[in-house]
Parts: structure tokens; C-alpha cells; sequence
């Protein structure tokens, strides 16, 4: 198919390790006898991208994203299988790579830009544009050692994307650069996606590869696993990585079995509405709210109890559906119970969410005089609730719960569980929100004078060209 | 499995394929930038710069002159050179020339892809160039040896030969020979880190196996005819000589010769270096 730019067919990688260097000259000199120990860092994966495809992938530590990625751009060869790959590509693999420390900015952009098969003239033309984009100033005419991390990766990204790429293959490199920057890489990836360039991505950051990318593939211990509509890949994704060990394979199996969406063309085959709505019909039950027994937290801090037990916290849908996987600024309750085993005075409960990072991002406690219960009585069981609307933008998050009131003449905590439970809000595919919580942003234009935009039409469509944050 | 190494598919990597099949002219201007970048390279930071590699050689040739010429008075009778005190240190230097352009580029070249570990696995980049930099840089200095020596002859014999314009030339088996070995060394070294080390042993025996400080005729003339044989360098020194000194190249078969030997020894060397390229980047 002329319309493809990477298929990758059946490609297998294993790399040798041998205990000791000479065994492999050893191997070399008497090939009949194995000296080394295999390890396979990709199975039989085959993937197909066709052209102006965005293609995320995905995938644990170690599950074999930088092999393919090499293997396509040509400094690994497979073990095994084939690929075809049609047209210049030019690949972020890693900071600055082939940069030589020693030679100026200037001097490694001409270099790279020759690697890239541009010619000295072609490079000299485009090198005000590729000084521009990297923004390091007088730095640019520095040997390259006295950059810092941020301005190699400006620089090395700069000159890859400068060179119109028809596959622009970027890994995680772009997490060194500043927010500003990383702003400014996606949007010349963009411009590259609308001028047809095909663009592998690698990325931890489950939003970023939703926004960008058409489709995503994910890969673990070396087998690409599925490849389909990015926010599915990505809830697999998350799956996955909670699954307790002895489950893993049964999940693997279960994502294995779940077919891959074609690797349609981006436009032909996903029309106007939304890619969400387009898999709705078979993914439906992932499109709700839905509850991941695995999404739990792996690092829960319990302190000692001193007369009370936090039992089952989770959070409910207002119809008492319990659920995990939130969507953004919907209803639900957080509720756990707890039962004393002493007699309590003065009872509050509390609650918090914290980032993953443990930023502590809002919680409540029933209010001092008010609220606050003046005795219970032991083997009582409490159900407390906090009702909540979920103005989060998507990520994992954690909850807290605590009980305190005085026991044994004391004022203290009753039971305090840290992390004790945990929740994901789902990504959106059409999201423009940014930072952690959603402040019910509603951006919308007006038109000031009407020579100075250009705008098809002669009125303005002033609801068309609301930005929906969500 | 025996199969790291991929059959001849031609499928397989079409874009590594396409950058050492398809195009020369990149290639060829790409090692010329590695080269330019490796000789500015080793003189970066230093005051003089660019005149350095001038400067070493300008240095040995006066060194050799000096100790053998004027200290020791070695004097050397050759046909059709006026017999000056000056002529064995000339002579000598003759001889040094293609030798030092042969160890520098070799013992360089055993570690030009050991040293370039971001070419190999970071970027697509024309693998096959690399042991070819250092033995072109190598090249290229000693040219401008060959430049002073010219000058030198000129000056203490009165004579400019019209056999120099034979250089390019009679230089082709050592170009041949010093890439063909470095392919070799280049890519064993990947797999064996002791080539280095051993080229260092190695090219030490070599040189006093070679005809350079002595004349040929002080060996034994039984196996007169084997050196030339066994050892493309010993022809290379002499017509080298026979083209800067003498004015006339006596020793066309031993050329001939080392330019079979040189051929044999460089398809060998990019044989051996295209089979283990693949394994690279994975032992990098």
C-alpha cells in the first residue's frame, strides 16, 4: 500500500547478553555453542501507520517502546521480520543525539541538518529559522558542553523538525524542555500533522498523547498489545498497570483479544464526530464511569487506630453505583464507614484529595461545634459521606479519610488512613483544560472591530467559535 | 537463533537501505564534513590552530635531519642525488611519510566506532564512514609533510621531480590497505575491546619489520622478494622515495603488487565490517 508510511510486520528483537565479553568472540569463533542468554525485547509486533497518522505509543518502563522506535528509524535491526518505511524521517531518540559536545551550536545544527540530507545552502536558509525556534541566543556559537539539558533538546528539536520530515519520530526527550517550550514543540507538531506529516510519539503523559495523537498503541513486555483510539489504549493502559501480578496475564490476555481499531486513514475514516463517538458502539463500557477493583493505591499509610477503624472508603455515583474512573464535573459521594470500639466524645471526620505528587487539593471536615457528634458509644458503625462535584481535570488521584474526637480524656486521631483510596478522572478527548483542578473555565470571543479579523463569513458565528474547555 | 543478522532482504530497514545504497554524492560530502570536522577537532582550543599538523611535521622532518644528518652523518649513496649530508635524513622522512599516515589512520580508526556510540545508536548515519574518517584525516596531514619535504628536496638537492605528479597514484594501495585493516580493526574492536592495545604491539613489531630506517638492500636477499610480498608498506616507502627523491619510480612491480595485496586486504576489511555492522548497535 502506497498510502502507508511505517508497516512493521512480524518484528522480533532479541538482544544476547552474555556473561562476560569474550564469550561473544568465543560465539563468533564456534557458533555451534550458545553463550549467552536471550532476552526478548519485542514479540511478533506488527503495526501499521498510514500516512498524516499521529501515532501514540504507549507502554511500561522497559516494555520495548525505544526498540521499536530504533528499529523503525534504522539503528536497530530486528532479529526477525520486516518493515517498510517510506520517506525521510528524522527522529528525537534522545537529547541532542549525535550532537558533538565539543563544536558550537552552530556547527552541530550544520552537521545534523547534513545527517538529515540537507544540503549546506538548504541548511544555511533555514538556519535563522531553526536559531529562532530554539530561542538560546549567543549560546548558538558556545561549543555544545556548556549547554544546559533545556537548551540541547530546544536546539536538537529545532533542527529535527526543521528539515519537513515526512516522519517526525519524537520519544520522551521533550519532558526536559519548560512548559513554554513544550507548548511551542506541540504546536510546530502540529503544524507538521496538518502539512501530512506522520508522527511517532512516546509519551508517559496520558493527556498529552490523548490531545495529539489519532490512535495509540500499547506495548508490554515487548508484544504490542492493542492499538486502538487513544483514550481506550490509554483506560487499557492504566489497567494494566494496577493490575495486581497474579492477574496481569488474564489482562493481558483480555486486552490481547480486544481488536485493534484499522489503521484507517485519520480523515477518511473517523468523520466530523468526535473519535470518542466513533468506537462508542463497542467500547460503551469503558465510556462510563466504571469501577477498576485494581485502581487501588499501593502505598496506604494507616496509623495505629486508638478506638476507631475506617472501613470501605470508595466513592458512589448519586445513584450508589461505586466507581473509580470519575468523568469530569459530574456528582458523587466519597463515603466510608467507621466503627468504634471505644466510647468517643466530640466525633468529626474529614477527608482530603492530593495529587499524586501529594499536592493536597481540597477536602472538609464536618465543622467543629455544629456537626460534630458529643458521644458514641463502642461497636457503633458510622457511614459518613461527603457529597462532591468532581471539578478535576483528568489523572490519578488520592483520597484521605480521618476520624478524630477525644478518647480516654485525650483529643486525638480516632484513625487516619493516608492514600486509602484512589481515583482516576477519565481523559477527554476534546479537552483544552490544563493544571490539576477545572475551574469551570468557559472561554468565548467577541468581536471588537471588524477589519481586524479575517474571518470567513461576514458575521462573526460568535457561538461556533466558542472554545469549549471541555 | 542464529539470526541477528538479517538475510539480504532488501525490506528489511529500507531507510538504512536507502541512505548506504542509494547516494554517493551525500555520502562523499558527509565524510568530507567528518573529516574537515575531525582535523579542526584536534587542534580546537589551540592557539595555533591549524597549523599545528604543519608544525609536527615540520618538526620531524628537522628532527631527522638533524640527528641523522648533521649528529650521526649517515651518508647515503643514491643514484642521481647528489650525494649531500642532508639526503638521508630526506630519505628517511621519505619513507616515515606513507608509514605515519598508515598508523595514525589505523590505530585511530580501531576505535572510530567504539568512540562514536551516539552515531550508532541515536541517529541513521552512514556506518560504513566511520573507520574511513580518521584514515582520511591521517591522510590529509601527511600531506602536508609531503608538501615540506618537496620543499626541502628543492632546496638541498636543487631538483623538483615530475614523479610527483604520480602521487595520487602511487599513494592508492596505502588509502586501500589503511581502510581495508581499519574496517577490520574498527569493527573487531566493537566486540573485543583489546584491538587497540594489541594494534599498539602490533604496528611497533611492524615497523622494524619494514624497510624504513634500513635501506632493503641491508636484508638478506632470499627474502628480499617475500617483504614486498608480505608487506605492502615496504613498497609504499619506496616509491615514495622514487617519486620525491630519486625522480624515477624503480619499483613498479613491488607496486603492483602491494596494490593487489592493498585491494585483497580492503574488500576483506568492508567484508567483514558490512557482516558484524548489524550487531552495532546492540553492543554498544
Amino acid at each position: 500500500m502506497d498510502d502507508l508510511a511505517i508497516s512493521v510486520h512480524n518484528v522480533s528483537k532479541c538482544f544476547r547478553r552474555y556473561q562476560h565479553p569474550t564469550d561473544r568472540l568465543k560465539e563468533l569463533l564456534f557458533p555451534s555453542k550458545k553463550q549467552y542468554a536471550e532476552f526478548w525485547a519485542l514479540r511478533n509486533v506488527s503495526l501499521e501507520v498510514p500516512q498524516g497518522q499521529t501515532l501514540g505509543i504507549v507502554g511500561r518502563n522497559g516494555s520495548g517502546k525505544s526498540t521499536l522506535l530504533q528499529i523503525i528509524v534504522g539503528t536497530l535491526m530486528p532479529t526477525s521480520g520486516s518493515l517498510q518505511v517510506n520517506g525521510r524521517i528524522s527522529a528525537l531518540l534522545e537529547l541532542g543525539s549525535g550532537f558533538n559536545p565539543e563544536f558550537t551550536g552552530r556547527q552541530n545544527v550544520f552537521f545534523s541538518g547534513q545527517l538529515l540530507g540537507l544540503t549546506k545552502p538548504e541548511i544555511e536558509d533555514r538556519f535563522d529559522d531553526i536559531a529562532g525556534f530554539a530561542d538560546i541566543g549567543d549560546f548558538i556559537d558556545q561549543p555544545a558542553k556548556t549547554y544546559s539539558s533545556g537548551m540541547f533538546v530546544r536546539l536538537a528539536f529545532a533542527v529535527a523538525t526543521s528539515v519537513d520530515p515526512d516522519i517526525l519520530v519524537v520519544d520522551e526527550a521533550l519532558a526536559v524542555g519548560d512548559e513554554a517550550f513544550q507548548r511551542r514543540c506541540f504546536s510546530r507538531i502540529a503544524a507538521l500533522q496538518s502539512r501530512g506529516s506522520t508522527t511517532l510519539f512516546v509519551s508517559h503523559s496520558a493527556s498529552k498523547v490523548v490531545e495529539l495523537c489519532d490512535r495509540a498503541l500499547l506495548l508490554d513486555h515487548g508484544e504490542a498489545l492493542l492499538a486502538h483510539e487513544p483514550k481506550f489504549t490509554i483506560d487499557r493502559y492504566h489497567k494494566l498497570i494496577y493490575a495486581p501480578p497474579e492477574r496481569l496475564e488474564s489482562f493481558r490476555e483480555e486486552i490481547r483479544n480486544t481488536p485493534d481499531l484499522p489503521p484507517a486513514l485519520p480523515h477518511a475514516a473517523t468523520p466530523e464526530p468526535s473519535p470518542s463517538n466513533a468506537g462508542d458502539t463497542n467500547l460503551s463500557p469503558l465510556d462510563e464511569d466504571f469501577y477498576d477493583p485494581n485502581l487501588v493505591p499501593k502505598n496506604t499509610i494507616s496509623y495505629i487506630p486508638r478506638g476507631a477503624k475506617i472501613l470501605n472508603p470508595h466513592i458512589e455515583t448519586p445513584d450508589g453505583r461505586t466507581v473509580n474512573h470519575l468523568t469530569g464535573r459530574q456528582e458523587y459521594v466519597y463515603t466510608y464507614q467507621v466503627t468504634f470500639y471505644k466510647t468517643a466524645y466530640r466525633v468529626r471526620f474529614g477527608m482530603l484529595v492530593k495529587t499524586v505528587s501529594g499536592l493536597e487539593l481540597g477536602g472538609a471536615s464536618f465543622t467543629a461545634a455544629s456537626q460534630e457528634i458529643e458521644r458514641v458509644d463502642p461497636n457503633t458503625t458510622i457511614e459518613v459521606r461527603f457529597d462532591f462535584r468532581c471539578l478535576l481535570n483528568p489523572g490519578a488521584y488520592f483520597l484521605n479519610a480521618g476520624v478524630s474526637g477525644t478518647v480516654d480524656g485525650q483529643f486525638t486521631y480516632l484513625a487516619r488512613g493516608i492514600d486509602i483510596a484512589m481515583f482516576r478522572v477519565r481523559p477527554e478527548s476534546d479537552s483544552f483544560a490544563s493544571g490539576i483542578v477545572d475551574l469551570l473555565v468557559d472561554p468565548h470571543l467577541n468581536l471588537v472591530t471588524a477589519e481586524s479579523v479575517s474571518c470567513p463569513g461576514e458575521a462573526f458565528p460568535s457561538d461556533s467559535a466558542r472554545v469549549e474547555s471541555r | 537463533m542464529r539470526g541477528t543478522i538479517p538475510s539480504s532482504n532488501s525490506k528489511v530497514s529500507s531507510l538504512r537501505h536507502y541512505v548506504q545504497e542509494a547516494r554517493w554524492g551525500f555520502k562523499l560530502e558527509l565524510l568530507k564534513t567528518l573529516v574537515q570536522r575531525e582535523l579542526e577537532s584536534r587542534y580546537k582550543g589551540s592557539v595555533l590552530g591549524n597549523l599545528w599538523p604543519l608544525l609536527t611535521q615540520l618538526s620531524q622532518l628537522l628532527i631527522y635531519t638533524y640527528v641523522f644528518s648533521i649528529v650521526l652523518k649517515v651518508r647515503l649513496e643514491l643514484s642521481g642525488v647528489p650525494a649531500n649530508n642532508f639526503v638521508y635524513g630526506l630519505w628517511l622522512f621519505a619513507g616515515l611519510l606513507p608509514w605515519f599516515a598508515f598508523t595514525n589512520g589505523l590505530s585511530q580508526a580501531a576505535s572510530a566506532v567504539v568512540s562514536q556510540t551516539n552515531l550508532v545508536k541515536k541517529v541513521v548515519f552512514p556506518l560504513s564512514l566511520l573507520p574511513l574518517v580518521p584514515v582520511c584525516a591521517a591522510f590529509v596531514e601527511s600531506t602536508l609533510g609531503l608538501m615540506i619535504l618537496v620543499i626541502f628536496v628543492a632546496i638541498f638537492t636543487q631538483q623538483f621531480h615530475t614523479t610527483l605528479l604520480l602521487m595520487p597514484l602511487l599513494c592508492l594501495p596505502q588509502l586501500l590497505l589503511t581502510s581495508g585493516l581499519g574496517y577490520f580493526a574498527a569493527a573487531l574492536t566493537v566486540f573485543l575491546r583489546d584491538i587497540p592495545q594489541t594494534l599498539n604491539v602490533v604496528l611497533n613489531l611492524w615497523f622494524y619489520l619494514t624497510p624504513i630506517v634500513y635501506p632493503v638492500s641491508s636484508i638478506p636477499e632470499e627474502i628480499q622478494g617475500w617483504i614486498f610480498w608480505l608487506n605492502p608498506l615496504a613498497a609504499l616507502a619506496e616509491v615514495y622515495r622514487d617519486a620525491i627523491i630519486v625522480g624515477q619510480i624503480q619499483h613498479w612491480g613491488e607496486w603492483a603488487i602491494a596494490a593487489v595485496v592493498a585491494s585483497i586486504v580492503f574488500l576483506g576489511g568492508l567484508w567483514s565490517y558490512r557482516k558484524l555492522r548489524p550487531g552495532f548497535a546492540d553492543v554498544l
